[in-house]
């Protein structure tokens, strides 16, 4: 039975990473502008970019290319960025510790200010805590973490100047300036992810804290704080859980405007300014790279799940 | 460290008012009442009750007639929607209410201990069972973690569970709907209540089942001295296993003493149409069962008069312009709310002047007499 899920598993993550590359290589091609030109240059000649169509194999039906693609994929060659020359992979090794530090962080922050906020909200419905945290959470909700952003970097660099505006520096080299550097971005994720973190815990605490077996742990004489995290936090997170793996996945695959807006040299960044040059191989790279995170993503949030409740059986339904 | 035995009782916890004279329970003129959009439900609306130590209380009625409420309410584990409840709840002569929070939350185990009625919800599905047997020990009692796990095997084994070392490590759901009730009564025992408010607790069980818990209940409180407040919608189950009976109908005691007398001597109609419904042996197959007509109000601004005057067969006008109080009927050795009680003349005649007239003073259809 398990080697059948894993072989199940296994044929689901081939089929969708198969489904999202060639979707990514068919809408690039459908898109107007001609790749070749931009691996030979504004200046190419007709027969240099004729060279060039037939070095990229643009001659070919799309299906063809993006079987070359992962022929050279399985082989560990994710190919040659169009403009700059550099290897793909290298590209992604350089960029994606940038956006995961920002997208790791980012994720434990929401939940470190979610899980709190969220569960004393449940229990203190309706009075005021719960009545301003329901406020807050629904402006931050409605505004787009841009805003966020922007509101942030005006307040915290611009005005009060604790923190770089913009710019990025490396762990390695200098890490008080790369925690720096982050806070304002990871800040501005936190502060959206969390709005909705505590929304959804909030929501299902309320109908945990109305079941019989929280009134049975209340009536065994225990602390408030001990029925509230020993009792019903748990049994309250499958929602969260869920929300927070699908937004750990987005985070990894690069917040455009964050990265932009701070300019922060990750994954994000490296997809929109491909996607503006065409550089058709290395967005292919990165979305290999985004559906595998999702990919891994998906099946740690399934074993959690085994870990939240015992009576769901791996592979198996409750 | 075992279990309460009778040489080894529990001593009542200090208290100022602690008092070895006065009953385990004595509850006055308490209200339980619930703001709602209808209005507010007045669900325990002035009962006076007390029980003995080591005494069973069966308190009895239809569903909504309040006694969920009642056994809640002596614990003050309402939800945030009830009225704080007025009246006086005294367990060994101490007033709870009043109490703070933080001061209940002491009392709940070592001085009252509820048994709940389903244990399919009210075991944490996600939590073994050592930790929700061991965590209220850990707030009350004196003892080491090591302790704590060998008195919850105790305690397992106390209430029938073989291989209790094997079962602590388990979650609820591997345990059958009998197995989990005996965890439940573990855990209600676990600090040695004085107190045990057992609500409906076989009610989710099969019948087989419901016998064994019920005779385990026995068993235990025999051992421990402990009083315990059976809840339950079964006449049949308050019958054998209860020293008194209170029945209960929207929010008020109405028929209340030693359970052989209320058997013996029934006068409240309503307890009479209980027993009515109750199937017996003899009665041929097939016979219908005489279940009172229609359901308990929801008790929203409470008119004065008799609360089951609508489905009464003895009602009279005096019912439905007057309030009956709980008075001693001494024939019966029991205590009665009726104008017109059963097995007395004036319920006789009350009875037979709905009969020829085919109908009550409030309206229900009676059958016309035929003798």
């Amino acid at each position: 039975m398990r080697a059948r899920a894993a072989v199940k598993r296994l044929s689901h993550v081939i089929a969708v990473l198969s489904i999202v590359t060639f979707m990514t290589m068919l809408m690039l091609d459908l898109a107007p502008g001609d790749p070749a030109r931009v691996a030979a240059g504004d200046t190419a000649t007709p027969e240099q970019l004729a060279a060039a169509r037939e070095q990229l194999n643009l001659d070919k039906p799309v299906i063809v290319r993006w079987l070359l693609w992962v022929g050279d994929l399985l082989r560990g060659d994710l190919g040659t960025s169009l403009r700059t020359r550099q290897d793909v992979s290298d590209v992604l090794i350089e960029r994606i510790p940038v956006t995961a530090e920002i997208a790791v962080l980012a994720l434990v922050m929401a939940l470190v200010i979610a899980i709190p906020v969220g569960t004393w909200s449940a229990y203190r419905k309706g009075r005021a805590f719960d009545k301003v945290s329901q406020a807050v959470g629904s402006v931050l909700i409605s505004a787009p973490s841009f805003l966020v952003a922007l509101v942030l970097s005006y307040g915290l660099a611009l005005q009060l100047g604790w923190l770089p505006i913009v710019g990025w520096a490396g762990f390695a080299e200098d890490p008080v300036g790369n925690l720096r550097t982050a806070t304002l971005a990871v800040l501005s994720l936190a502060l959206c992810e969390a709005a909705v973190f505590v929304r959804l815990l909030r929501s299902d605490m309320i109908t945990v804290l109305g079941q019989e077996y929280v009134l049975a742990a209340t009536a065994k004489g225990l602390s408030p704080y001990r029925v509230l995290v020993k009792h019903a936090l748990r049994p309250s997170s499958f929602s969260l859980l869920t929300l927070a793996g699908i937004s750990l996945g987005r985070l990894i695959g690069g917040t455009v405007t964050i990265e932009v807006i701070f300019s922060i040299p990750g994954i994000g960044q490296l997809i929109y300014q491909s996607i503006m040059n065409k550089d058709v191989i290395t967005v292919q790279g990165a979305v290999a790279f985004i559906a595998i995170a999702y990919i891994i993503i998906n099946a740690t949030v399934d074993l959690m799940y085994t870990w939240l409740d015992p009576r769901i059986k791996v592979g198996g339904k409750r | 460290m075992s279990l309460p035995t009778k040489t080894k009782t529990q001593s009542p916890p200090a208290g100022p008012a602690a008092d070895s004279d006065a009953p385990l329970l004595a509850i006055e003129d308490l209200r339980t009442w619930f703001d709602t959009p209808q209005g507010i439900v007045h669900a325990v609306d002035g009962v006076d009750l007390t029980l003995e130590r080591g005494k069973t209380l069966a308190l009895v009625g239809e569903s909504g007639s309040g006694k969920s409420v009642l056994g809640r309410s002596v614990m003050g584990i309402l939800g945030s929607h009830a009225l704080t409840p007025t009246g006086s709840v005294r367990i060994d002569g101490r007033e709870l209410r009043g109490k703070s929070r933080k001061e209940l939350r002491g009392l709940w185990g070592p001085v009252v201990s509820m048994v709940f009625q389903d244990p399919l919800t009210s075991l944490n599905p996600v939590r073994r069972l050592d930790v929700q047997l061991t965590e209220g020990m850990a707030v009350h009692l004196p003892l080491s973690k090591a302790d704590r796990l060998a008195r919850a095997v105790d305690l397992l084994r106390r209430v029938g569970i073989p291989e209790p070392e094997r079962r602590l490590r388990m979650y609820p759901h591997e345990l059958s709907g009998g197995m989990r009730q005996r965890v439940g009564i573990a855990i209600a025992l676990a600090c040695k209540p004085r107190l045990l408010i057992a609500d409906e607790p076989t009610t989710a069980l099969d019948v087989t089942i419901q016998r064994q818990i019920l005779d385990l209940l026995a068993e235990l409180q025999d051992l421990g001295g402990m009083g315990m407040i059976l809840i339950t919608h079964n006449l049949g189950v308050a019958a054998g296993r209860s020293d008194d009976i209170a029945v209960m109908y929207a929010g008020q005691i109405i028929e209340k003493g030693p359970t052989k007398n209320v058997f013996k001597h029934t006068r409240h109609p309503y307890t009479s149409a209980l027993l009515g419904s109750l199937p017996r042996l003899e009665d041929p197959p097939h016979s219908t069962l005489a279940a009172p007509p229609g359901r308990p109000p929801v008790v929203v601004d409470p008119p004065r008069r008799c609360r089951f005057a609508e489905r009464c067969s003895h009602a009279q006008a005096r019912c439905l312009s007057e309030a009956p109080t709980l008075d001693q009927d001494t024939s019966a050795g029991t205590s009665v709310a009726c104008f017109f009680p059963v097995g007395t003349g004036r319920g006789t005649d009350a009875l037979k002047r709905n009969q020829e007239a085919g109908r009550t003073a409030a309206g229900l259809a009676v059958e016309r007499s035929v003798a």
